[in-house]
């Protein structure tokens, strides 16, 4: 290796561990104060989250004509549908219609509500299954609960809705002298199949994740500088860096020393 | 804690540059003696005799360098003389407390005779001769026959002769007086010159096929290093002496 290539020299395993030795202090102090605030915010700031499950059972019935794999294709498509529809705006404005009536919330509380129900409500379901599972988060137990059995709810009467004459306002009714369904092909498929309660409410203690995380983001904060300070330094700091680059032999190193009188 | 080489210490007496002669700084004594042993062993065959200490840029050491390796040397018994060869920035005499009269430019101009020119330091062994009035232009001293003729007197009286140069990134004295000596001793600042710096004046001196016999970390710091210094550091401490440089 000639001067010229000095600066192509990697960073050896032995120069890390130096590295970290030489700057344990800088890594400490980052470390904890990272710490510090992240246990203070996981702790003192942060609320904790509960999410309550209510369940629904979508009633797909077997097509009288086609194969089982049109039923099959039938049912996964009813049970999207209705997923699809727990989070429209019609359904949210229904729920927070209802969780006005029959909760002590006020009129100045429907845009918080409706905001919630759109971003603290999720909905999940399997291809293997006719269950749909309604999550909702808050940061109270009992405000969790009454979103998600709000939402579901909802979304049951508006898919059982009768059709209205829009003249009269009176429901239609068929020739057989029975009401007929908004949505014929939605109606009385979607069923409340339990509740979310207490019993099915969860809270998420992710505490010590925050605190973990912290942490790695402190060491990983302290490492960056170390690596900028390192691959910054344009100056010899070994022996043997020297000696590689330029094959000339450091005789001695003279240290730093004392004044005095003589 | 003052350094013997730091730039903030600058109101230091320059004669307290040299370690030896005074207490404390064992660890520092040591390093010198470290690089004498070195030089000696470059020197074992009674030959090379003019080393010329260079560095890349001022304010690096050098003199700090020249002047205890010189008192070193003396110690063991050679006889040393160290010659002042940067005309623009001398220094050398404040390190041996002499007066910066009688020196070799005036000795080349023949103001001054030889015997006046070098003159006895203090230190056993240990003879200098500094600048003496100011010079114009160096390169004239520096390829004059006169000068090749006093190296060749002075190798006769002295075991070594220890030149102490311009940076060879600032002047470029170093090509004449190349031609003089019969190697190099480079001094790099520690954690201080750019590697830049180092890489061009070595480039420089080796495309004048100077023979570099070493170098020197000047202004060491051994909890910057990565390197088996660090055990000596302990070693020194174990034995006490670098307790003793703390009571200093």
């Amino acid at each position: 290796m000639n001067e010229e290539t000095y600066n192509e020299q990697g960073i050896s395993l032995s120069d890390i561990f130096f590295l970290v030795k030489r700057n344990i202090l800088m890594i400490l102090i980052i470390t904890i104060i990272c710490a510090v605030a992240g246990g203070v915010y996981a702790f003192s700031i942060k609320k904790p989250v509960y999410t309550a499950i209510a369940t629904a059972v979508v009633q797909a019935e077997p097509t009288n004509n086609g194969s089982e794999a049109t039923s099959y294709s039938y049912s996964v498509a009813l049970t999207n549908t209705f997923k699809d529809l727990i989070k429209n705006i019609t359904v949210i404005n229904v729920a927070a219609d209802k969780l006005i009536e029959e909760n002590n919330y006020s009129e100045e509380d429907r845009n918080g509500l409706k905001s919630k129900l759109q971003n603290n409500v999720s909905v999940s379901s399997t291809t293997s299954t006719l269950t749909l599972t309604v999550s909702a988060n808050s940061t109270t137990p009992e405000e969790a609960i009454l979103l998600a059995n709000a939402i579901l709810k909802a979304t049951v009467s508006v898919v059982d809705k009768y059709a209205v004459n829009s003249e009269t306002g009176e429901v239609i009714i068929d020739t057989n002298g029975e009401p007929v369904h908004n949505y014929i092909i939605l109606a009385n498929k979607l069923k409340v199949f339990s509740e979310a309660s207490m019993d099915t409410t969860s809270i998420k203690n992710n505490k010590l994740v925050i605190l973990a995380v912290a942490i790695v983001v402190g060491l990983v904060i302290s490492f960056g500088i170390i690596l900028i300070k390192y691959l910054s330094d344009d100056t010899f700091t070994s022996k043997e860096s020297f000696e590689k680059a330029y094959n000339i032999n450091i005789l001695s190193s003279i240290h730093e020393a004392d004044g005095g009188n003589q | 804690m003052m350094s013997i080489f730091s730039k903030k210490n600058k109101k230091l007496h320059r004669s307290e540059s040299i370690v030896f002669g005074r207490e404390g700084n064992e660890i520092v004594k040591e390093a010198y003696n470290r690089l004498k042993d070195n030089i000696l062993y470059f020197a074992v065959d009674g030959t090379k005799k003019v080393i010329q200490v260079e560095s890349s840029t001022a304010g690096e050491g050098k003199t700090t360098t020249v002047s205890n390796l010189g008192v070193s040397l003396g110690l063991s018994g050679k006889k040393v003389v160290i010659i002042d060869l940067d005309f623009r920035k001398a220094r050398t005499h404040r390190s041996f407390e002499i007066e910066n009269v009688d020196g070799l430019s005036d000795y080349m101009v023949g103001k001054v005779s030889k015997d006046e020119m070098i003159k006895q330091t203090k230190y056993e062994n240990v003879s200098i001769i500094n600048r003496g009035s100011e010079v114009t232009n160096a390169s004239v001293i520096l390829t004059s026959d006169k000068l090749k003729k006093l190296i060749e007197e002075l190798k006769k009286d002295f075991d070594f002769i220890l030149l102490d140069c311009p940076p060879v990134l600032l002047i470029s004295d170093y090509i004449h007086i190349s031609s003089l000596s019969d190697g190099v001793l480079f001094v790099v600042a520690y954690a201080q010159t750019k590697k830049k710096q180092v890489s061009e004046a070595i480039s420089l001196m080796k495309n004048n096929n100077m023979n570099i016999i070493g170098a020197v970390f000047s202004f060491y710091d051994y909890k910057k290093s990565n390197n088996y210094n660090e055990y000596n550091y302990g070693y020194y401490n174990y034995y006490g002496y670098g307790d003793k440089n703390k009571k200093k």
